[in-house]
């Protein structure tokens, strides 16, 4: 057997076009050593131009908007991560001058609302997106940082609409008991020491002493 | 090259089924041959290191999803006319062997490895490759006749 084994495979041969091919392919490789690195290189860098896409995606998509009306509107588009992106409206070019772009989202609002501290006018901020989590996380941030400023009034969209249907027909007996408004059971923190639920129209309401202005129950409303 | 060649077409002849396999893997085996660059302690151990990449290589073949799997004999070797019907005879019942049997038999008796050594290269217990060889023997003496 074993020679009938040796006898078999000494008639297996590598065959000269095999020899001749792989020759030449090593002699490639011997000539281009670097096409190795080149290619891993390029994946590397497909790789990197791929994730720094996807991160700038990420970082400055806005996902949502807080709306500042109190004289000129401006509008901040604000990140998933609670950083502003973008900014536009009337006074856009003034605003960007106060270096907001990419700020946290309240201390842009802090910044805003300084440079409107003297003026009598009422200040609206409301917050629109499409995430309820990240509006919910908003509105509380600018209902605190807003906590030392007269006539000031923070909404999510949502519940400043629905106000402003139900104003007319709910306002007044929900007054009466005690009982916010529809939609309104938000933003009533910090106002009003000592005053009533039961007061007299407008206390912590956001009418503001006819100041209101169609401008909803539910707002959240400092007075000093 | 032209001292390992044929060794290594025989290794690719046990292993894959296919003439395109077979020339990938003895390009690779010997691209790697060219690119090692540690120094052989002898003739010997260069051997045993060319064979131990060669079986890899048609492993790691074998094991890749898009391989094909069956070719007849004819495809492996470019002159089967050549052969004479005794030795296709004995090469188709020796690539009919389960394939660590294939191996351990040519390793053992076209290459001359005892079979400790057989089991250092494939990285076996020795008494697993007597027991490999008493099986592949059983099995040729079955399909060939004689001893």
């Amino acid at each position: 057997m074993k020679h009938d084994i040796r006898q078999a495979f000494d008639a297996v041969h590598a065959e000269p076009a095999l020899k001749e091919q792989t020759l030449a392919f090593l002699a490639q490789r011997r000539a281009h050593p670097w096409r190795k690195w080149a290619v891993k290189a390029a994946l590397c860098a497909a790789a990197c131009a791929a994730l720094l896409g996807t991160g700038g995606w990420l970082w400055m998509t806005p996902t949502a908007a807080v709306q500042v009306e109190g004289g000129a509107a401006v509008e901040l588009g604000i990140n998933r991560f609670d950083r502003v992106v973008s900014v536009e409206g009337a006074d856009a070019e003034q605003v960007r001058a106060l270096g907001l772009w990419l700020m946290d989202c309240t201390e842009a609002v802090e910044r805003l609302l300084a440079g409107k501290q003297t003026s009598e006018q009422d200040t609206t901020l409301t917050v629109d997106g499409t995430d309820d989590t990240q509006c919910s996380r908003l509105l509380q941030g600018l209902e605190r940082c807003t906590d030392g400023y007269e006539n000031t009034y923070c909404y999510a969209a949502g519940e400043r609409h629905g106000h402003n249907r139900q104003q007319t027909s709910a306002a007044t007996s929900a007054q009466q008991d005690g009982n916010s408004p529809t939609g309104g059971q938000r933003h009533h923190a910090g106002q009003n020491s000592g005053a009533s639920s039961t007061d007299s129209p407008g206390n912590g309401y956001g009418h503001g002493n006819g100041q209101g202005n169609g401008q909803g129950n539910g707002g959240h409303h400092n007075r000093r | 090259m032209e001292q390992y060649a044929d060794t290594v077409r025989r290794i690719c002849m046990l292993h894959l089924k296919n003439a395109a396999d077979s020339e990938d893997v003895f390009q690779d085996v010997f691209l790697k041959y060219a690119l090692h660059t540690a120094p052989f302690e002898s003739p010997e151990h260069e051997r045993a290191w060319l064979l131990r990449v060669a079986i890899n290589a048609c492993k790691d073949v074998r094991r890749s999803f898009f391989r094909s799997r069956t070719v007849p004999l004819d495809t492996l070797l470019d002159q089967p006319a050549a052969l004479p019907d005794a030795h296709r005879e004995v090469l188709e019942a020796v690539l009919a062997l389960p394939e660590k049997y294939r191996t351990a038999i040519y390793l053992h008796y076209y290459e001359g490895y005892a079979a400790p050594e057989i089991g250092k290269l494939l990285g076996r217990n020795v008494n697993t490759i007597y027991t490999w060889l008493t099986r592949a023997r059983q099995m040729l003496k079955e399909q060939l006749g004689g001893e």
